[in-house]
């Protein structure tokens, strides 16, 4: 080999390879092996993104940068999950204190579970943040703005510095058909806010946007779907300092948006449309948009219709509710036609996340329609399969072209004790892993056969066992306990051996939790990062002790 | 025209006989042939940045890639995959450090957008993982930093005390 071949490649094609790295990879990696690649990767420690970082990544970076003399300064932050949240905000070290750089920070859980987690440990910290410009909050896809938020938000001031608020919770209606967050305010020194919300009677119940009339100049906004214009929404007057107006929406009919964007600030200057909808675009009802907004400069609209994609413009727009895209997929799966899914792009662009077994009879031809879905989704991540057992599930894996994917979700009552043994033959690569549901003892009484026998399954001691043996690029572990027939004897020894395995797991690189629950409520909640200094430091938090 | 050849000379002298449409995988010769109005019966066109031995390897794979569809425009939302390499793909690029290097070069010099992103992959792979300590092994990269200067990083990496 000769010796200086990988350093004859100039510096562009380096940065190329480490296109396909993530920048934690290269910034641990490259940082001390000479002058030419310290160099080359200092442009990388501006904007740093954590969410895809396993746990032994994340303490590197913690200690090998973060906490390290040096200091780089780091300007933009996203990061993921209840540990990393954790980790920078509410850890002994005041790791917060060394982000006195940041200006955009943007945090994303992707589980209900840790919404309060989310809010709880680090919205208080902000403040000592005295750069913060931009705020992200994505708390995405399963849940949503609620009231049990409204404590939480009250006691909390937004940073002076911030201008830009992004908040991805799904803002939406009540059961009884309207909504109670009118605890919302938005502080008065944003001049930018992104939110996605139902459809317009949410805003209309509430009154936040409209407080914020005269200071909030681009306002981005996701209506899952714009089915009604009801004649006293007209009264609504929105934002009279806007200049930037990004609307992005399912229209069940083409008649409301004039409706709709009559509702807003004649002198705006930039107009994006992101619409979808089922029926036929009357194009000359599109161009009669710009009459309405007599000092629009620039006006771009991508319209997805059933036969074509509309637009008047070759630039990628781009949206902060790509994301968004997460929440309706179980919906559209079942209206697929599944003979011409590569035209069914309206529906198709809504899956962008996640699929799952659901909506498919997984023992016939469907599993030849889910590999279809999977080629045909680049970003898709995430698969969820329900079967009557953990066999079921196995061989049903070996069926899909299940390479992509990192995100594994499995349900049944019986999951053989073996099954992360047969599953790692699969899909060694998982990054994230959920079971549910799991049993604390190791035999199961089977009531399915004539006489009653004793099943031997997965326990979460062997779960977590397996998953340190088998599986070394897993970040993300759940286990799902149902406690039903167990004493509370019974499951506090359990739940003590449990936290004994997870505390022993603090090495490995994944973040592992263990749900249990009863009666659909989760009881109690461990982990191998650490959960009970906060506990006791926050009022709101949910977790009990076992 | 189908069956169409043009002549390829690498900058050790040897030409290849090529079908115009699989060099047209190539943007560099494309845009030689297209704009620049070069015949593609009787010009040989010089490729002076690549030698015989990773030409031949670049045709090979562009044959086999003949009737590949465009390879997509980057796009930040799409995810960085690394483990979407074909098993051709995988088997052509066991070749020794230094073929795989020349090839990244070739790729980038003639423009040949899908060779490049399954090389540099190929790289990154060897890379993903590792320490720099195995990486520098690796890829036989000199350390230059002085004693102090080593001193100094190893200094920073320190944890810091919160007084």
């Amino acid at each position: 080999m000769d010796p200086t071949k990988a350093e004859q490649l100039p510096d562009e094609l380096w940065l190329m390879i480490f296109h396909y790295l993530e920048i934690i990879d290269v910034l641990l990696t490259f940082k001390v092996l000479n002058q030419r690649f310290q160099q080359m990767i200092k442009p990388y420690y501006s904007h740093i993104d954590l969410a895809d970082a396993s746990s032994k990544q994340f303490s590197t970076f913690i200690d090998e940068i973060l906490l390290s003399k040096e200091n780089h300064p780091i300007y933009s932050l996203t990061l993921k999950n209840s540990g990393q949240f954790k980790k920078i905000f509410y850890s002994k070290e005041r790791i917060f204190t060394r982000l006195q750089h940041i200006e955009a920070l943007k945090l994303t859980i992707d589980h209900w579970f840790h919404e309060h987690d989310l809010l709880n440990i680090t919205l208080p910290h902000l403040s000592h943040l005295s750069n913060l410009t931009n705020l992200h909050l994505n708390i995405l896809p399963d849940t949503y703005m609620k009231d049990s938020f409204r404590p939480i938000f009250e006691y909390f001031s937004f940073p002076s510095t911030l201008v830009k608020l992004t908040i991805l919770g799904f803002w939406k209606q009540t059961m009884k058909g309207y909504t109670t967050l009118n605890w919302f305010k938005l502080p008065s020194n944003i001049r930018s806010f992104a939110f996605a919300i139902d459809n317009l009677k949410t805003i209309y119940k509430t009154n936040f946007l409209q407080e914020a009339n005269n200071h909030i100049e681009v306002l981005k906004i996701a209506f899952k779907e714009m089915d009604d214009f009801d004649a006293k929404y007209s009264n609504l007057n929105f934002s009279t300092s806007l200049v930037s107006l990004h609307l992005e929406m399912s229209l069940i009919t083409m008649e409301f948006l004039p409706r709709l964007l009559n509702l807003f600030s004649k002198e705006i200057k930039s107009l994006i449309l992101i619409l979808r909808t089922s029926f036929e675009v009357d194009l000359n009802l599109i161009m009669s948009i710009k009459d309405l907004f007599p000092s629009l400069e620039t006006f771009q609209y991508v319209i997805y219709s059933p036969n074509r994609i509309i637009t008047n413009t070759a630039d990628r727009i781009v949206s902060p509710f790509h994301d968004i895209n997460k929440f309706a997929w179980k919906r559209y799966i079942n209206n697929l036609n599944y003979d011409n899914l590569s035209t069914d792009f309206i529906k198709l662009h809504k899956l962008t996340y996640g699929l799952s077994s659901e909506s498919f009879d997984l023992t016939h031809d469907n599993i030849n329609t889910l590999n279809q879905l999977i080629v045909l989704l680049p970003n898709l991540k995430s698969l969820k399969l329900n079967g009557n057992n953990s066999q079921t599930i196995i061989e049903v894996l070996k069926l899909l072209c299940t390479k992509r994917l990192t995100k594994f979700h499995f349900n049944t009552s019986k999951f053989h004790h073996s099954f992360l043994i047969d599953l790692a033959q699969i899909i060694p690569h998982v990054r994230e892993l959920r079971l549910e549901d799991i049993h604390f003892n190791e035999y199961h009484a089977d009531y399915s056969v004539n006489r009653k026998i004793y099943r031997k399954v997965l326990t979460a001691t062997v779960a977590i066992e397996h998953v340190q043996r088998y599986y070394k690029e897993l970040m993300d572990l759940y286990l799902y306990m149902l406690p039903f027939n167990y004493t509370d004897k019974e499951m506090c020894k359990a739940n003590q051996q449990l936290q004994e395995w997870l505390n022993g797991a603090k090495q490995q690189d994944g973040f592992y939790s263990i749900y249990t629950f009863h009666q659909n409520y989760y009881q109690s909640f461990l982990s191998n990062y650490d959960s009970d200094i906060y506990q006791k430091s926050f009022p709101y938090c949910l977790y009990v002790s076992p | 025209m189908a069956g169409n050849k043009i002549k390829l000379q690498s900058n050790d002298g040897d030409t290849f006989d090529v079908d115009v449409e699989i060099a047209k995988q190539s943007a560099t010769i494309k845009t030689m042939l297209e704009d620049l109005g070069m015949s593609e019966e009787d010009d040989v066109i010089p490729l002076p940045n690549v030698n015989s031995a990773i030409l031949k390897k670049v045709i090979q794979w562009a044959t086999h890639h003949k009737d590949d569809p465009p390879p997509p425009e980057d796009d930040e939302n799409r995810e960085k995959n690394l483990s979407d390499i074909s098993s051709w793909d995988q088997d052509f690029l066991k070749v020794d450090q230094g073929t795989l290097f020349e090839l990244i070069l070739a790729a980038n010099y003639l423009d040949i957008k899908g060779l490049l992103d399954v090389t540099c992959k190929t790289v990154a792979n060897m890379i993903k993982g590792r320490t720099p300590e195995e990486i520098r092994r690796q890829f036989n990269i000199k350390n230059d930093f002085t004693p102090q200067e080593e001193e100094q990083i190893k200094k920073e990496n320190e944890w810091c005390e919160e007084k």
